[in-house]
């Protein structure tokens, strides 16, 4: 069972990768590997943060429906 | 119908003022209540209300009025003032014009209000540990507040600036007068119910009898209970009520709320290019290292050169083939020389070379060497030995050398 991603973890992640990288004493084919990882975890949050997911804004109505809401004109 | 019964507004205005001011009573007026919406005009005069429990009055205090108050009035202070009740034609409101004004101890809302929270500090409601954590990137956001006023707008447009692809839920109420606090309370618990990840509830600056329903028990608790984390902000920078004590993060206005809950996206699509790009220069770094020995070693002259190392075997090898030659024809030698001396030796000692010089050994018939007289007998046949065979000869007789005279 694969945890859930979030962008929190993710970042987490892939930060310590290149921490782990940066330290040096990883062996080429350990190195590959987080590289392959790291590149993943970029791209996933990158994609987390840019995927335009509609913006919407609700409102609760007083019958308890969700309703679009603005707050223009 | 007849017309002439009916007069202007300002007539009216004006009537009601004419008899105002000529009311003795009016003309000088001593009251006791609280200051809110107090206003400091930029000219100088001040603008607020005088109000109790019951009932609230419009009050001004001109600049050449105010100018040698003691004072500043602010708010929730208690004070007593002194002065006359005139009308202002323009709205037909009247109101007290003041002359003078002292203070009156502390106002009874900052009493209520400190009381409040000396409870429910006690009580723990205030606890750091009960704090929840404020996520970094919540995709939903409740908002519980008026739905017109300032405080959505800046809410919901900072949201929008900062990252358009957040959603939120506005769980509209009431966010001044008496139902105001129930309303709050309820919204917050309704907001239970959705799937957010944080809840911003607040309202735009106003009077603290304005801001008062954040500063009751019923909205105190309800944030308290709250599973999704809550970020309280109610009016200005300035003011603080009880939800921004319970809450578990305090935002100064609405506008810092939406800027506390909402990460600026193109801030943390910075952050994550820094971190993309410290990866592939490790990994570069890495393979570049890799790549470094990997030549080191490629160049080493064991792999350019494996004769080299060949060759020197070889020599070495021929060298030791060499000395055992040496060694082992020294040694041939010696034991050569050694035995031709032996040879020579045994020659020396051979009886056939006393034989070749012309002597001679006798044997009997059977071979056994005769040395003595005794060793044969008169007549027996012997054999005598010379250098080139063998005589046969019978014993005639013999004679036996005196040992004495032979010396």
């Amino acid at each position: 069972m694969e945890e859930v991603m979030t962008f929190e973890s993710s970042v987490k992640e892939l930060e310590d990768i290149v921490r782990k990288l940066e330290a040096g004493d990883v062996e080429l084919d350990k190195a590959m590997e987080y590289f392959k990882r790291g590149i993943e975890l970029s791209k996933f949050c990158h994609d987390k943060l840019t995927t335009a997911e509609e913006s919407v804004h609700m409102i609760l109505a007083e019958n308890g429906n969700l309703m679009k809401f603005t707050t223009k004109g | 119908m007849n017309r002439d019964l009916y007069v202007s507004v300002s007539e009216l205005n004006k009537y009601i003022k004419a008899k105002i001011k000529n009311d003795e009573a009016l003309m000088n007026v001593f009251i006791r209540g609280e200051i809110s919406n107090f206003k400091d005009h930029f000219r100088g005069h001040y603008y607020f209300s005088i109000k109790d429990e019951g009932s609230k009055v419009d009050a001004v205090m001109f600049a050449t009025k105010n100018k040698n108050l003691k004072f500043k009035p602010c708010d929730g202070m208690k004070v007593l003032v002194a002065g006359y009740v005139d009308v202002y034609e323009v709205t037909g409101s009247y109101q007290i014009y003041v002359e003078f004004m002292e203070e009156d101890g502390l106002g009874n809302l900052y009493v209520k209000f400190e009381q409040l929270k000396e409870r429910l500090a006690k009580e723990g409601l205030f606890d750091q540990a009960h704090k929840r954590t404020i996520p970094k990137l919540p995709t939903r956001i409740g908002i519980v507040t008026a739905p017109t006023g300032a405080a959505i707008r800046d809410i919901i447009s900072t949201i929008e600036r900062r990252n358009p692809v957040v959603q939120t839920i506005l769980f509209p109420t009431l966010v001044q007068g008496d139902e105001a606090a129930e309303s709050i309370a309820r919204q917050i618990g309704v907001a239970q119910n959705y799937d957010i990840d944080v809840i911003i509830i607040g309202r735009g600056g106003g009077s603290i009898e304005d801001l008062w329903a954040f500063n009751e028990e019923i909205v105190a608790r309800a944030i308290y209970n709250s599973r999704i984390p809550v970020i309280s902000a109610v009016g200005h920078e300035i003011d603080f009520t009880i939800s921004d004590f319970v809450a578990d993060l305090r935002a100064p206005t609405p506008t810092g709320a939406a800027e506390i809950a909402v990460v600026n996206v193109s801030d943390l699509l910075r952050n994550v290019g820094q971190i993309n790009t410290r990866l592939i220069i490790c990994v570069k770094n890495i393979i570049n290292s890799h790549n470094i020995k990997l030549k080191a070693l490629t160049n080493s002259r064991v792999l350019l050169k494996p004769m080299e190392m060949y060759a020197l075997k070889q020599q070495k090898l021929d060298n030791l083939l060499e000395r055992l030659w040496i060694v082992f024809s020294n040694y041939n030698d010696t034991k050569a020389k050694n035995l031709d001396s032996l040879i020579d030796k045994l020659n020396t000692l051979s009886p056939l070379n006393s034989l070749k010089r012309g002597y001679s050994f006798t044997t009997t018939v059977g071979g056994r060497l005769v040395k003595l007289i005794e060793d044969v007998k008169i007549g027996e046949q012997i054999a005598v030995q010379v250098m080139d065979g063998k005589i046969i000869a019978t014993v005639l007789g013999w004679d036996k050398i005196n040992k004495e005279e032979e010396r």
